[in-house]
């Protein structure tokens, strides 16, 4: 996916018209789902995005996630393959922040930070 | 007796910032979810839920995950007010790193990063083995074992030596429990409380003895064999009336943990140890007990065991590792909080050992 290595434009000089012809299309553009969650503070949202991005998603799905913060709003952007890897990295990934809402629901809200304890 | 002035100072020092720490513990890489507290050696709290699946069934990481998400809110509240405790009273928050199940771990990890943030406490991510391990010790006063770790997802015969928890023999395919419990799905046993205490009770009706392959390989056993042994021949041995469940449940029984004890004892030959702890959710096993009990006799060792609330995963192990872990310095930063499925046991700096 995406560039191929240095070593393939020596290649491509002499066997240009051979190469484009049997080059095959090996990916096309992820399937993205995008979510905004509203917290009640800039801070919860930086709590739940801090809990929820420490874990890799697994080599195997090929799946990718990124956090950005607006405000109170955090937003998840979520990039799979296939719309069936989307689905299993979407319904994981609101299963814990479900989990983690909750949690910061009950044992909330978020103490003053008197020192950095977590990054 | 006071050596000097200046040790007694730094001993009364050591005993001040020891003496208030309180640990909060949080486990789920199997099919329980437990969350324990433990102040100074106390443990205040204990609780935890088992997800049972049908008889017949194993369970699954996802339908695990689900399980742990939904009650590992309820078993942190019933923790808490057990202990009489406040976040404020909590100095760290230990959960498992690994290894285990994946879906499982993530669910309970991002409970403890959240309750860190939320409590503004340090995290200390804790190996599983290591949790059994320093829980058998603190229950048991073993001074230094050889420790035969055993249950559903590991098989270790581990010994110290220089700051690490080395692996001085494994199995290496199965986990004895592994074995058990597959074996158990094939006699449709109930899973409740747990197929391995279902196999007990019915191994103590047996009578009749098959032998089955025994396998152990230099200091390190092997269960795929047997179980395999098994799976071919168990319907067929039962429907001609040969042997009974019962039969089963004890030859197999007999066969794996005389392995167990075969390897242990190697162990502790190499070491000159004599002490044996054994932990681990087949630790409970009062047959194991019995004949790694016989063994330790005859070799003028003493064996130590711990019951099942300690056996058996639970989140007041992963506090005692983490106390142990906290008070020697050792905590981790958020970004290093994520968990792994393959966690070695020897792979953790044993800090606070001499």
């Amino acid at each position: 996916m995406g560039d191929t290595a240095a070593d393939g434009a020596d290649s491509m000089e002499s066997d240009e018209e051979i190469s484009e012809a049997e080059e095959p299309v090996l990916t096309r553009q992820p399937a993205v789902a995008r979510l905004e969650v509203p917290f009640n503070t800039n801070r919860e949202a930086e709590v739940v995005r801090n809990s929820l991005q420490v874990d890799p998603e697994p080599k195997r799905s090929g799946s990718s996630k990124t956090f950005t913060i607006k405000e109170n709003v955090l937003c998840i952007e979520i990039s799979s393959p296939d719309v069936r890897q989307l689905r299993t990295a979407v319904c994981s990934f609101m299963d814990l922040l479900h989990l983690v809402s909750k949690t910061v629901d009950q044992f909330g809200p978020p103490a003053q930070q008197s020192k950095k304890m977590c990054v | 007796m006071v050596k000097n002035r200046r040790s007694l100072r730094s001993n009364y020092y050591l005993l001040a910032i020891i003496k208030m720490v309180m640990v909060i513990g949080l486990e789920g890489s199997a099919n329980k979810i437990g969350v324990g507290i433990i102040q100074d050696g106390k443990v205040l709290s204990n609780p935890r839920r088992t997800y049972i699946t049908p008889p017949g069934q194993g369970f699954i990481p996802h339908d695990t995950a689900k399980h742990h998400q939904a009650h590992v809110l309820e078993v942190l509240q019933e923790a808490l007010a057990e202990a009489g405790a406040d976040p404020q009273d909590v100095d760290a928050i230990a959960f498992t790193k690994g290894p285990g199940m994946a879906a499982p771990l993530i669910s309970v990890a991002v409970v403890a990063r959240t309750i860190s943030q939320l409590w503004n406490k340090p995290l200390i991510a804790v190996n599983h083995c290591i949790g059994h391990i320093e829980m058998g010790r603190l229950v048991t006063g073993a001074e230094n074992p050889t420790v035969l770790y055993v249950s559903g997802g590991n098989t270790q015969i581990i010994a110290y030596l220089e700051r690490k928890y080395r692996i001085f023999g494994e199995t290496i395919d199965l986990a004895v429990g592994n074995c058990l419990d597959r074996f158990a799905r094939i006699l449709m046993l109930s899973n409740d409380p747990s197929p391995g205490y279902n196999i007990e009770q019915m191994a103590k009706k047996g009578k009749k003895y098959l032998p089955l392959p025994y396998c152990v390989k230099g200091m390190d056993v092997s269960f795929s064999g047997i179980l395999s042994y098994l799976e071919e021949r168990a319907n067929k041995l039962l429907k001609t009336q040969q042997y009974t469940k019962a039969d089963l449940c004890f030859s197999l029984q007999e066969t794996v943990f005389a392995m167990l004890v075969e390897t242990t004892e190697r162990a502790m030959a190499h070491c000159g140890s004599q002490e044996v702890l054994i932990c681990g959710g087949v630790g409970c096993n009062i047959r194991l007990q019995e004949m790694m009990g016989k063994m330790c006799e005859e070799r003028g060792a003493k064996l130590y065991a711990t019951d099942e609330s300690f056996c058996i995963d639970n989140g007041a192990m992963i506090a005692q590792a983490g106390y142990l872990m906290y008070n020697s310095g050792l905590t981790t930063p958020l970004s290093d909080t994520w968990v792994t499925q393959r966690f070695r046991t020897d792979d953790v700096p044993v800090t606070w050992r001499e």
